[in-house]
C-alpha cells in the first residue's frame, strides 16, 4: 500500500515537472488568432448581466459586447466557448481558449496563474439584504446566513473579511444565490452592482446595505503571451477613448465607471 | 432585462437534452466495453491480471467522476496533447463506468453456484464454453438490476460534462435559469426531461428481468 502511494506521489511530481516544461514553451497566440481568422473567447453564459442569453437564446451581455469589439478590431471571427466559472482559468491555461472575458475579478492569487489586461470594468461588491433587516456592517452579519456564488471574487472577499460566526453559504450560480435570498434561505448575499440593479428591477423588498470592496475586472491572457496582452491593452485604451467601453457598461451594467485603473 | 420562461427556452433545453442523450450513449457503450474487459481480467485465473483490475477498481471507484473528467480534459494538455471535449468525456466516462461495471459483473459471475461450473466441467465443456453457455446467461439475470441502476446514475452524471464546455441539459437549465431568474420552473422542467429518459430504461429492465426469469 505504501509503495503504491509512493508511486502515485512520484507520478504526480513527474506530471507537474512535465507540465511546467510544456507551459514554458513560447507561443504567439496573437499571430495564431490572425492566421486562423478566429478568436476563441471563454465566457460564462450563466452570469448575467456579464454573460447571458438574449430572447433568441444568442449570447449577450457586457462580456459578449467587449468580445465582439475585440474580434471586430482584430478583423477576425468570434467564437464564444461557454464555460462554468470553475473552468475559467483551466480553460485558458490548457489552451482551450485564447482569452477569457468572464467577469474575471483581478486578484493577486489568480495573477500567479494567468496575466490580466488593464481593467474593463470596476465593480463594487456589496451586501444585499431585505429592506427591513438592520444590517450596516460586517459585525451585523455574525450569526446570519450569507449567500454567495462559489468560485467568484465575491466568495473570496467575504471568506476573507467575514467575522467569525458568520455563516457563509455557497451556491452554484447567481440565479441560485439570488433565489436563496428571495426565498429566505439566507439573510443576505454578496453581489455586484449590476446584480443588485437587476434585483431592484424585480422587487423593492431588498436593498443594498454596504459596500465590501471595489473589484476591478480584466481580460485573462495566458502567462507569457505578451504580444496578445499588449495588443489587448492598446485595444482597451482605444475603446475607452472612443467611448465604446462606456456605452457597453451603460447598456448592460447600468452604470459607467469614471475611469479604469491602468497598470 | 429578464425574460419570461417561455417555449423558446424549452426548445433550447431540448437541444441540451439531445446532448445529454448522446453523452449517455457514449458513456454506456464505452463503459460496457471497458467494463467487459475489466470483468474478464477480474475473474481471470491469472493472478497478475486480476490484481491489476483490482487496483484499478480500487483507485477509480475512490475518485470523483468530476476529477477524472478534469484530468482527462485539462490534464492531457500538460502532457503535450490536446483532446476534444467529446474524447475527454468518452475516456473519463468509460474509465469510470468500467470500474463499477467490472465489479458488478464480477459479483454476478461469482454468485452463479459453483455446482454449475462443476457440472459443465463434468460434461466435458471447455472453460470458454462453460463461461459462454452456462455462467454468463445466469449471471446476466443477477446483474440486470444493479447494471440498470448504475446506467441510470451514469445518465444523470452526464451533467458534469458542462465543465468541459458541453452545453448539455443541466447547463441549458443553468443558462435559462440565469436569463429568467425562475430556477424552480426551469429545474423542474429539466428534472422532467431526465425522468423521461431514465424511466423507459427502468421499465425495460423490469421486462428484461421477467423474461429472463421464466
Amino acid at each position: 500500500m505504501m509503495r503504491f502511494v509512493k508511486g502515485l506521489v512520484l507520478a504526480a511530481a513527474a506530471t507537474a515537472a512535465l507540465s511546467s516544461a510544456t507551459l514554458a514553451q513560447a507561443t504567439n497566440t496573437l499571430d495564431e488568432i490572425v492566421q486562423r481568422g478566429k478568436i476563441v473567447v471563454g465566457i460564462s453564459l450563466s452570469t448575467p448581466p456579464y454573460g447571458m442569453t438574449d430572447a433568441n437564446l444568442q449570447p449577450a451581455g457586457f462580456d459578449v459586447a467587449i468580445a465582439n469589439l475585440i474580434a471586430r478590431d482584430l478583423g477576425v471571427e468570434l467564437e464564444i466557448l461557454d464555460q462554468v466559472s470553475q473552468a475559467r482559468i483551466p480553460n485558458l491555461t490548457s489552451n482551450k481558449v485564447d482569452i477569457v472575458i468572464s467577469s474575471l475579478g483581478i486578484t493577486a492569487e489568480r495573477a500567479k496563474a494567468i496575466m490580466y489586461t488593464n481593467a474593463i470594468y470596476v465593480d463594487e461588491q456589496m451586501i444585499i439584504a431585505p429592506t427591513s433587516a438592520a444590517i450596516a456592517s460586517l459585525e451585523d452579519l455574525v450569526g446570519k446566513r450569507v449567500g454567495v456564488t462559489r468560485s467568484t471574487t465575491n466568495d473570496t472577499i467575504i471568506t476573507d473579511k467575514a467575522i467569525e460566526g458568520t455563516n457563509i453559504q455557497r451556491f452554484e450560480d447567481d440565479a441560485a444565490t439570488n433565489q436563496a435570498l428571495f426565498s429566505g434561505q439566507v439573510d443576505a448575499i454578496v453581489s455586484g452592482v449590476a446584480a443588485a440593479n437587476a434585483i431592484n428591477k424585480e422587487t423593492d423588498q431588498f436593498q443594498r446595505k454596504f459596500a465590501v470592496r471595489q473589484s476591478p475586472m480584466g481580460i485573462g491572457v495566458r502567462r507569457g503571451d505578451f504580444d496578445l496582452h499588449q495588443w489587448l491593452n492598446t485595444e482597451i485604451m482605444l475603446l475607452w477613448n472612443s467611448g465604446e467601453i462606456q456605452a457597453a457598461q451603460q447598456e448592460w451594467l447600468g452604470i459607467v465607471n469614471e475611469e479604469l485603473p491602468r497598470f | 432585462m429578464f425574460q419570461q420562461f417561455s417555449l423558446n427556452h424549452v426548445y433550447f433545453m431540448l437541444t441540451g437534452l439531445g446532448w445529454t442523450i448522446g453523452l449517455a450513449a457514449i458513456a454506456l457503450i464505452g463503459g460496457s466495453i471497458a467494463g467487459s474487459v475489466l470483468t474478464l481480467m477480474r475473474v481471470s485465473a491469472n493472478p497478475v491480471l486480476s490484481r491489476i483490475a483490482q487496483v484499478y477498481i480500487f483507485v477509480v471507484q475512490g475518485t470523483p467522476l468530476l476529477v477524472t473528467l478534469f484530468i482527462a480534459y485539462f490534464g492531457s494538455t500538460y502532457l503535450g496533447f490536446t483532446v476534444a471535449p467529446l474524447t475527454a468525456i468518452a475516456v473519463a466516462f468509460s474509465f469510470y463506468a468500467a470500474a463499477f461495471l467490472g465489479d458488478i459483473w464480477r459479483g454476478a459471475i461469482q454468485s452463479v453456484p459453483v455446482g454449475q461450473r462443476e457440472g459443465a466441467h463434468a460434461l466435458g465443456l471447455s472453460g470458454a464454453d462453460t463461461m459462454r453457455h452456462i455462467i454468463i446467461p445466469q449471471a446476466i439475470r443477477i446483474a440486470t438490476p444493479p447494471t440498470v441502476g448504475f446506467f441510470v446514475q451514469l445518465i444523470k452524471n452526464t451533467s458534469l460534462a458542462s465543465v468541459v464546455g458541453i452545453v448539455e441539459l443541466t447547463r441549458t437549465a443553468q443558462i435559462v435559469s440565469n436569463a429568467t431568474f425562475k430556477p424552480l420552473e426551469v429545474y423542474l422542467t429539466a428534472a422532467l426531461f431526465y425522468f423521461l429518459v431514465c424511466f423507459p430504461i427502468t421499465l425495460f429492465s423490469r421486462r428484461l428481468e421477467k423474461r429472463l426469469s421464466v
